[in-house]
């Protein structure tokens, strides 16, 4: 069994975001990149299989541009088998459909039985690429799910939706599953997985490669702006009931929220 | 001529709030225009929600009503919802951007090689250009998209972001039933559904918001967060610290790896305020901090503050609210 992991190469959670200077685009330089939180869920649950059956095969995918093969060495190092990274300079004005076009094509020709991805990236929040890689592929799909059990040729998987409740989902193995947090704990690279990474597989393609033309994205981001940061910041010290009350009233007759 | 389609939620036979906000938006968006506003209707014995929908002054509802769709099923309503596109071709379709909003759009766009925008929390229609503003990076940073010209744009709209509309006019909108053959699927099914502990509403769609950090101590000291939740009407978060410290649920953690909210008032109980908790309730329209730490950074977020102890607050505030509501 061939699993395809997704992963997306996005700034760590804690970088600074900057608007560069033509509001396309952040600031790239100076930001440590990493592989997308929810990927991780999904490439762990991928290698914790191949830990029970050894004829399993993970093959980690990335559609990106420069900054994205050195997460995919780290999905190597933490025990992918191998890697293909699909490599556009343009990637930064792909919606997502552009974005699952070409990793679903991707996905085709590498004859991947399951693919697990990450609910949403974190740089630009869609979670949209999942479904639409399974629609592309005509393949059944669950998303945000926090529990997941292969067994005889179909998938459980447990599905988080509103308010604490959750769904069980039963879909054969060719499907597409979004992991969130509560899958598992991701495993670190070990020295000796970053050292076996430095000679495990990483192909290198384009997305001519793969027999697509140019995809005119949907979407165009047009401006970046940072958000409003301005808040009223009215402080009150010392937990009395006069405190209290004056915070209810301000709440009440200046923020008018109560 | 451009048109709106607004997908409506509906729970217990009644339309959702969050459908009324779209509604609401779409009517505001048009009032210059006089574009038309439609709407979709899926779900089984659904004629108490499209009787419901007199009161909202759309033209049109799209009813799709049948067995299949009592639950939802991503493939399903996927394909209802693209024979409703099938007949109406609107310019953009407003949804919530809720636990099936966020599910099926993608779906439905990639098969009609739409344009989808998620979490969207502004919408400007400037000569039948749509732009459309969304958070970016966990909320450092918005991004306003532009939807290419002649393509359908579906918009999930985050909750609460749309001031209420107050002209709603009663009519009687015609109907139009939608029939769709449904696949018969035996791979593909939903075994079980769990609910959850809380009837609260969920935090994606409360208007406000109580929640506390790891200093609550033990998950039962939740109940003087959940008094004051009653009291307003709120449902109740937590921070990753008090997620990871067995305090509190994962469905209940707000932040980066957790949910973001967009309340219209936020009152942090001990939260410190790190920036991956920031993430997920910085849009909230007001934001109040109870800390005793004076130098914990979500104060410089808040519009309010006290310093002190949360747990002599919190029984304060909430009788000081009742005494006030009532």
């Amino acid at each position: 069994m061939k699993i395809g992991v997704c992963v997306k190469s996005v700034p760590d959670t804690t970088a600074k975001i900057q608007v560069a200077a033509d509001k396309k685009n952040i600031v790239e330089d100076g930001l440590k990149f990493v592989i997308s939180p929810y990927d991780e869920f999904a490439l762990e649950q991928a290698l914790l299989y191949k830990d029970q059956d050894a004829s399993i095969e993970v093959v980690a995918f990335t559609y990106g541009g420069s900054k994205g093969q050195d997460t995919l060495r780290t999905a190597l190092a933490m025990g992918a088998d191998r890697a293909v990274f699909i490599s556009d300079d343009s990637v930064g004005s792909a919606d997502g459909l552009v974005t699952a076009k070409v990793l679903s094509q991707a996905l085709q020709k590498e004859s991947i039985d399951v693919v697990l991805t990450g609910r949403q990236a974190i740089d630009d929040d869609n979670g949209q690429v999942s479904q639409m890689i399974a629609e592309k592929l005509s393949w059944p799909y669950v998303t945000v799910v926090s529990q997941l059990e292969m067994k005889s040729g179909t998938f459980l998987a447990t599905r988080d939706v509103e308010g604490g409740a959750k769904e069980v989902w039963q879909v054969p193995t060719k499907s597409v599953i979004a992991c969130t947090k509560g899958l598992n704990q991701p495993r670190y690279a070990s020295l000796k997985g970053i050292m076996a990474a430095k000679k495990k597989q990483l192909d290198v393609i384009t997305v001519s490669d793969l027999g697509l033309e140019k995809i005119a994205p949907n979407i165009e981001i047009v401006d970046f702006e940072l958000p409003s940061t301005e808040r009223k910041n009215k402080m009150f010290e010392g937990a009395t009931q006069e405190n209290v009350d004056a915070l209810v009233k301000l709440l009440r007759e200046e923020a008018k929220v109560i | 001529m451009s048109s709106i389609l607004v997908y409506v939620e509906h729970k217990d036979q009644k339309i959702k709030s969050t459908s009324v906000e779209l509604l609401g938006q779409a009517l505001r968006l048009t009032q210059d225009t006089g574009s038309d506003v439609s709407a979709v209707v899926l779900g089984s014995s659904v004629q108490n929600v499209v009787a419901e929908m007199a009161n909202y002054g759309v033209k049109k509802v799209f009813v799709c009503d049948h067995e299949k769709l009592a639950q939802y099923h991503p493939t399903h309503y996927t394909k209802a919802f693209c024979s409703v596109l099938h007949q109406v071709s609107p310019t953009l379709v407003l949804a919530t951007a809720s636990a099936q909003g966020k599910d099926l759009f993608p779906s439905v766009t990639a098969r009609k090689d739409c344009a989808m925008v998620s979490e969207g929390v502004e919408i400007k229609l400037d000569h039948g250009q749509i732009n459309v503003k969304r958070p970016m990076y966990s909320g450092r940073c918005n991004a306003w998209a532009r939807i290419r010209n002649g393509v359908c744009a579906i918009v999930t709209c985050r909750p609460n972001v749309f001031d209420r509309y107050e002209s709603f006019q009663v009519t009687q909108p015609e109907v139009v039933q939608v029939a769709v053959e449904f696949d018969s699927l035996t791979e593909w099914v939903c075994k079980e559904h769990i609910a959850g502990k809380t009837d609260r509403p969920d935090l994606t769609e409360s208007s406000v918001i109580v929640s506390a950090g790891r200093s609550i101590k033990d998950a039962n000291n939740f109940s003087i967060l959940e008094e004051l939740a009653n009291v307003l009407g709120a449902g109740v978060g937590a921070s990753r610290a008090a997620v990871d410290a067995g305090y509190a649920p994962h469905s209940m953690q707000i932040g980066q790896t957790g949910k973001v909210v967009n309340p219209k008032l936020y009152i942090a109980f001990g939260i410190s305020g790190a920036i991956q908790h920031l993430a997920g309730m910085r849009t909230s329209k007001v934001i109040v901090a109870i800390n005793t730490d004076k130098e914990a950074p979500i104060f410089q977020h808040a519009d309010y503050g006290i310093v002190g102890d949360m747990f002599e607050i919190a029984p304060m505030l909430t009788a000081s609210v009742k005494k006030l509501l009532s």
